[in-house]
């Protein structure tokens, strides 16, 4: 291949546009004419430099994705979102929900009759504020 | 009218909504930074809301190209000032700045290197370096023959070796 052959390739040569056969006749036309060659090798280093700052793009996109912080980690989300709906449902609901289930209790198991009934008594007569006095009422009462 | 007037409108906002991802990678390629290529491609939309035969182009792609090279050529040679006052205080910080202060410096001489070739050069060696579209390809874009698009292509690198060259070798 002589040098006016190459010529019309170069461009093809230098956009990779060549096929592996027209690429190897290239370059083996390349180290019989050294002047040539040279001045092929000096584009080619100018192409990949002007190729080196398609890398930072996506460095730099990593970079900016892995320099955000990340908010929470998963695991420590979920447990938020449970402490969060824990104290929101006690907040909405909590009061509401917890004494009548103790009064109820009170009220079938730990308190018997006589307390009750003690303590209605006590409750009647402040004034009479003594725990004798409120004795005697419920012991007529329950004669 | 109305109607036709938004629909134009609509179709025209979604071509360029189609390129954005490409507008800011050539942007970004050319500033370096990743604000300063979201205010190209700020820059890049306002020009093309204001150019009146948008919707009668027969690429919009190969506009967009030019013009985007073109506003981050002229928006990193305003910030080369800024630049050169930041890469001279990143040389007397540590180490970890090297990397980063040489990819400005090289993109600085890139930058101003391309900025010596013509529009057409330039469009033809962005769409096949950066691209990597082929010659037939540009040239149907850019509506030109295949044998200009290559001539336009080597003129560019031999143009940018020479600028580049002499630089480096400094």
């Amino acid at each position: 291949m002589t040098h006016d052959e190459l010529k019309p390739m170069l461009a093809d040569y230098l956009g990779d546009e060549l096929n592996a056969e027209q690429r190897q006749q290239f370059e083996a036309a390349l180290d019989i004419d050294p002047e040539f060659a040279a001045e092929v090798d000096g584009l080619r280093q100018t192409l990949q430099t002007i190729r080196s700052l398609d890398e930072p793009v996506v460095a730099i996109v990593k970079q900016d994705k892995a320099a955000r912080p990340a908010i929470m980690p998963s695991l420590l989300r979920y447990a938020a979102v449970l402490v969060f709906a824990f104290v929101g449902g006690y907040l909405v609901r909590g009061p509401q929900t917890v004494q009548p289930q103790l009064v109820q209790q009170n009220n079938t198991s730990n308190v018997s009759d006589w307390q009750l009934k003690f303590a209605k008594r006590y409750s009647e007569h402040p004034s009479d504020s003594s725990l004798a006095r409120s004795l005697v009422a419920l012991a007529r009462s329950s004669d | 009218m109305f109607l036709m007037s938004t629909t134009q409108s609509k179709d025209r906002d979604t071509a360029f909504e189609l390129y954005r991802g490409e507008i800011y990678t050539w942007a970004y390629r050319l500033v370096g930074r990743h604000h300063d290529a979201l205010d190209v491609v700020q820059d890049v939309f306002l020009r093309w809301i204001q150019n009146d035969d948008r919707s009668t182009l027969r690429n919009p792609r190969a506009w967009l190209r030019r013009v985007t090279i073109h506003r981050a050529i002229d928006f990193a040679r305003s910030r080369s000032a800024d630049r050169k006052r930041e890469r001279k205080s990143a040389k007397s910080e540590v180490g970890s700045f090297t990397d980063q202060t040489q990819q400005d410096e090289l993109r600085a001489d890139l930058v101003a290197a391309l900025d010596k070739l013509s529009d057409m050069q330039r469009s033809v060696l962005i769409a096949k370096v950066f691209d990597g579209l082929t010659f037939a390809r540009i040239a149907a874009e850019m509506e030109i023959a295949v044998s200009t698009a290559k001539t336009h292509y080597l003129r560019a690198l031999t143009t940018m070796r020479h600028r580049l060259g002499n630089r480096w070798e400094n």
